[in-house]
């Protein structure tokens, strides 16, 4: 219309670009916040001349933001399994450490062999002796570490589905929070910004669906469609300690369970698979292990009347297949052997029934304890380690294997890791903050300010020459 | 024409001008006043025939409005303050809810604010009007030809009342790849939100059960509590253009417990839940999409996506915010998230807008020249748009004013020379007599 509408419109250009300016500024302060999401300016241009602020948007890449959000999920499962057995596979040691199962079992079996050569060296009984001990206390600390970590991994689901109804309350209050913040404002940005780290910790929980509705809303179901944000009300996880099963309201969503809607990854879902299938798995072979060793020395020993315990006994006890569960926690060393206990040491040599010491050249039952090493002993299948094994066969195997374990998840976080961190790369790039592209907008800034005060100079001007006209 | 003509008519030029010159002061004085429209003098010939004498042109000045649109001021960002683009003025009254309808006039200045009672009032103390939205979110039938149906404004009513879900419409997929399975796993479920005639919000449950056949679910539709109202069995298209729509229900079996009933149209794929939560039950027609269409749940390969809601009503809650669309709407926004519309801000027009006269306080009240107003909600028909969050300026354009300034003066001293010029030439004439 004239100049007055030019002063208008270029107080408009200037009010835009200090607002601009504080947006910039906003974003190179938080730089180096996480949780950040660069914001931007939307202007538009007003139909009666000017320019006109319309909101501040958040600079996002939700297939990105997906992407992360799901390899996180793996890589926590991986993480959780991999530091979880941590504890228990120091525990277990390498095959060939002395102090460690396998060790003790091959000293034992060496003592054994030494014993048959020479049946009456005291010594070499009090080897066997302090072999067999050693064995059983390393049986009975792994099955102690094993049995810590389940208590740690069930503990960590309990306090898990508290952090996640802590999430789920928390996402939904902030969705009605950003539904009453319907224009795009600053504050509602940094509503954004709070659901969105909300949600990603979320994600390392449990892998997630997230969906956005018309109202702003994130919904959240379960990665097999159990619904867990919907707007503003949530649904409460429930955990049964008793059943070890998760579930929301009357959906169950234990992880690993077949034909359920739940989830398969995230940190939750490596506690139950450890809690469901690797713990009790190694627990298995532990004590099935135990149960050979008790077994084995009870068949090689000719002095043992029935219902008698042999070298290795269920706490002084012979075995009892009732008793089965945990026997490795309990394994220990006849009494009747250890001289500290009121034993003799040289039932040792004539075995542990024998009521008077024989010849001390008798090397009978020494080759006969030496076979409990030398055949194949029976084992339960459903421990993973074949029917039949030589017992250092069976200690290597199931070491090996169990350390595997734990090897295998800590590969396979690694692997993920190296995603996660491309993936996570690739969403700050897109949703961080670039100082370069800001110093270089904040030049755009002063000179789009400086332009603006410019017109006004020249509006000023043109106004003095018509007042002096007058 | 004479002498004593010329000094008549340079009178004239003298009134003329000093009007010319007291409109443009009013334009310098008011070039910020928020939608003051401007004013300028037309001059007009007036010849006196009296005295059969042609040739005499005396000058009259008529003051004419300039409705042209003023340039916008970008607001302090007050989320109440209102421009209008286009054509158009608010309606507005001196007192709230002011009963005589011949009490209203017109205004374009938008720095509305609630007052101590939550009305909407300008800084010229002018209570902006508008039509009220029922609790139905309609406005019903109103008189868009008087004022009689508008009321004040109002943004304090701090309780929605909410108001009963009567159709609610569901969308969203299944994943096909689970039915049709030797075993199916259990069933895929979800819950949408209703609102009952008090306000409450309550769920309704959907329970996508696969079946051993291929693309056949069973849906259980039950209340919050797991009691059902009862069961269908949804078959769909698994060929065809129409692939992955639903293709037939059927085994629709009913498990309410009187007074609540459950029946469904295998036609329209709707159901009808009558539920039991008052004296007269609450009917809800939950439409799960017709067969053959994909505006309702669909059957492909892939995830399970919670399902996509769309319900009327509205939940009780309290006023935390109000928002202004581009079509004068206010809506409410409560703490439930909800937005409820609340009021509707119609705009004026006049057939003659420049026959208005311009009164106190930016407004223009109604004059034989203007014809009457015709209400009509912004943006419809020939009514400019409303904007939230911007002023309107003056329409004054100093440039031109300072301009005319200087063309007037000089006119009213051309004229004053006129006028001496006459005594002059009087004065030798009267003393051609000693």
């Amino acid at each position: 219309m004239g100049i007055s509408s030019a002063f208008v419109n270029s107080s408009s250009g200037l009010s835009a670009a200090a607002r601009w300016s504080e947006l910039t500024a906003n974003n190179i302060a938080n730089a180096n916040n996480q949780g950040y999401a660069k914001r931007g300016l939307t202007t538009e241009s007003a139909a009666s001349g000017g320019v006109l602020i319309t909101g501040v948007h958040r600079e996002i890449d939700s297939s990105l933001i997906r992407m992360y959000r799901l390899e996180l999920a793996g890589m926590a499962r991986q993480e959780t399994i991999a530091t979880e057995l941590n504890n228990y596979s120091y525990q277990l040691g390498n095959p060939n450490d002395t102090f460690t199962i396998s060790g003790q079992l091959s000293g034992l079996y060496s003592g054994f062999g030494l014993l048959s050569n020479s049946p009456g060296d005291a010594s070499l009984q009090n080897n066997v002796l302090k072999s067999a001990q050693g064995l059983a206390s390393s049986l009975n600390a792994a099955s102690n570490a094993l049995a810590q970590t389940l208590s740690s991994v069930t503990k960590g689901i309990e306090s898990d589905v508290g952090t996640v109804n802590g999430s789920l309350e928390k996402i939904a209050s902030l969705n009605n929070q950003i539904a009453q913040e319907s224009n795009p404002t600053a504050r509602r940005a940094i509503l954004q910004d709070e659901r969105a780290s909300e949600i990603d910790a979320l994600a390392q929980l449990m892998n997630i669906n997230v969906s956005q509705d018309n109202n702003g809303n994130m919904n959240i179901s379960t990665g097999g469609g159990t619904q867990l944000i919907d707007g503003m009300s949530f649904f409460e996880v429930q955990y049964d300690s008793v059943g070890g099963s998760l579930s929301v309201g009357n959906a169950e969503i234990t992880p690993g369970k077949d034909g359920v809607r739940g989830f398969s990854e995230g940190q939750l879902a490596g506690r139950f698979e450890l809690k469901g299938e690797v713990l009790p798995q190694m627990q298995l072979q532990l004590d099935d292990f135990a149960r050979a060793l008790i077994q084995g020395f009870e068949a090689a020993d000719a002095s043992l009347g029935a219902g008698q315990a042999g070298l290795f006994t269920d706490l002084g006890a012979n075995y009892d297949p009732l008793q089965f569960n945990g026997l490795a926690g309990r394994i220990s060393v006849n009494a009747a052997v250890d001289p500290a206990q009121g034993g003799e040491i040289w039932r040792i040599r004539d075995g542990i029934g024998a009521t008077v010491q024989g010849s001390a050249s008798d090397s009978t039952q020494a080759i006969g304890f030496l076979t409990v090493f030398e055949t194949a002993q029976n084992f339960d299948p459903a421990a993973g380690q074949g029917d039949t094994a030589e017992l250092m066969d069976y200690v290597s195997g199931m070491v090996a294997g169990q350390k595997l374990v734990q090897v295998h998840a800590q590969e396979k976080q690694g692997q993920l890791g190296g995603k996660v961190a491309a993936v996570l790369s690739a969403r700050q790039s897109a949703q961080g903050v670039n100082l370069d592209e800001e110093l270089q907008r904040l030049t755009q800034i002063e000179q789009s300010y400086a332009a603006n005060a410019q017109v006004m100079q020249s509006l000023i001007a043109m106004i003095d020459t018509l007042l002096a006209s007058v | 024409m004479s002498i004593s003509n010329a000094m008549q008519t340079g009178v004239s030029g003298l009134l003329a001008n000093s009007t010319a010159i007291g409109s443009i002061s009013d334009n310098i004085a008011n070039a910020n006043t928020h939608g003051y429209r401007r004013t300028f003098a037309q001059m007009v010939t007036s010849s006196s025939e009296d005295f059969n004498v042609t040739g005499t042109n005396n000058v009259h000045a008529f003051t004419v409005l300039d409705m042209s649109e003023g340039s916008r001021a970008i607001s302090s960002g007050s989320a109440t303050d209102l421009a209008i683009t286009g054509e158009g003025f608010f309606v507005v009254s001196r007192i709230p809810n002011d009963p005589n309808v011949a009490n209203y006039v017109l205004t374009r200045a938008g720095s509305f604010l609630p007052d101590a009672n939550g009305d909407l009032v300008n800084a010229a103390g002018y209570y902006l009007a508008g039509h009220a939205y029922g609790a139905d979110g309609t406005l019903g039938s109103v008189d868009q030809s008087s004022f009689t149906d508008l009321t004040t404004v109002n943004v304090s009513a701090n309780l929605s009342p909410g108001s009963a879900t009567s159709d609610m419409t569901i969308g969203g997929n299944l994943p096909s790849q689970e039915a049709g399975v030797a075993t199916p796993g259990d069933p895929f479920t979800s819950s949408a939100e209703f609102y009952s005639p008090l306000g409450q919000a309550d769920r309704i449950q959907f329970s996508w059960q696969p079946t051993s056949t291929a693309s056949s679910w069973d849906l259980t539709i039950s209340d919050s509590s797991g009691n059902g109202y009862g069961t269908v069995t949804v078959g769909f298209n698994d060929s065809g253009p129409n692939a992955g729509s639903p293709a037939v229900y059927s085994n629709v079996t009913s498990t309410a417990v009187a007074p609540a009933a459950f029946a469904f149209d295998v036609a329209t794929g709707a159901a009808t839940l009558t539920i039991d939560n008052g004296a007269s039950p609450q009917v809800v027609t939950v439409g799960l999409g017709a067969p053959g269409a994909f505006d309702g749940m669909t059957q492909f390969a892939g995830d399970y996506t919670s399902l996509d809601v769309t319900v009327n009503g509205s939940a009780s809650g309290n006023l935390v915010g109000t928002e202004i669309d581009g079509n004068g709407n206010i809506f409410g926004v409560f703490d439930n998230s909800s937005r409820v519309p609340l009021f509707s801000i119609p705009l004026a027009n006049v057939a003659n807008p420049v026959g208005l006269a311009p009164s106190n306080g930016n407004t223009f009240e109604f004059t034989r020249a203007s014809g009457t107003a015709q209400l009509s909600a912004a943006g419809t028909s020939s009514t400019g748009t409303i904007t939230a969050g911007v002023l309107e300026s003056s329409n004054v354009e100093i440039a031109q004013e300072l301009t005319d300034l200087i063309r007037v003066q000089r006119a009213y001293s051309s004229n004053a020379k006129i006028i001496t010029t006459v005594d002059e030439m009087l004065d030798e004439t009267t003393r051609l007599k000693r």
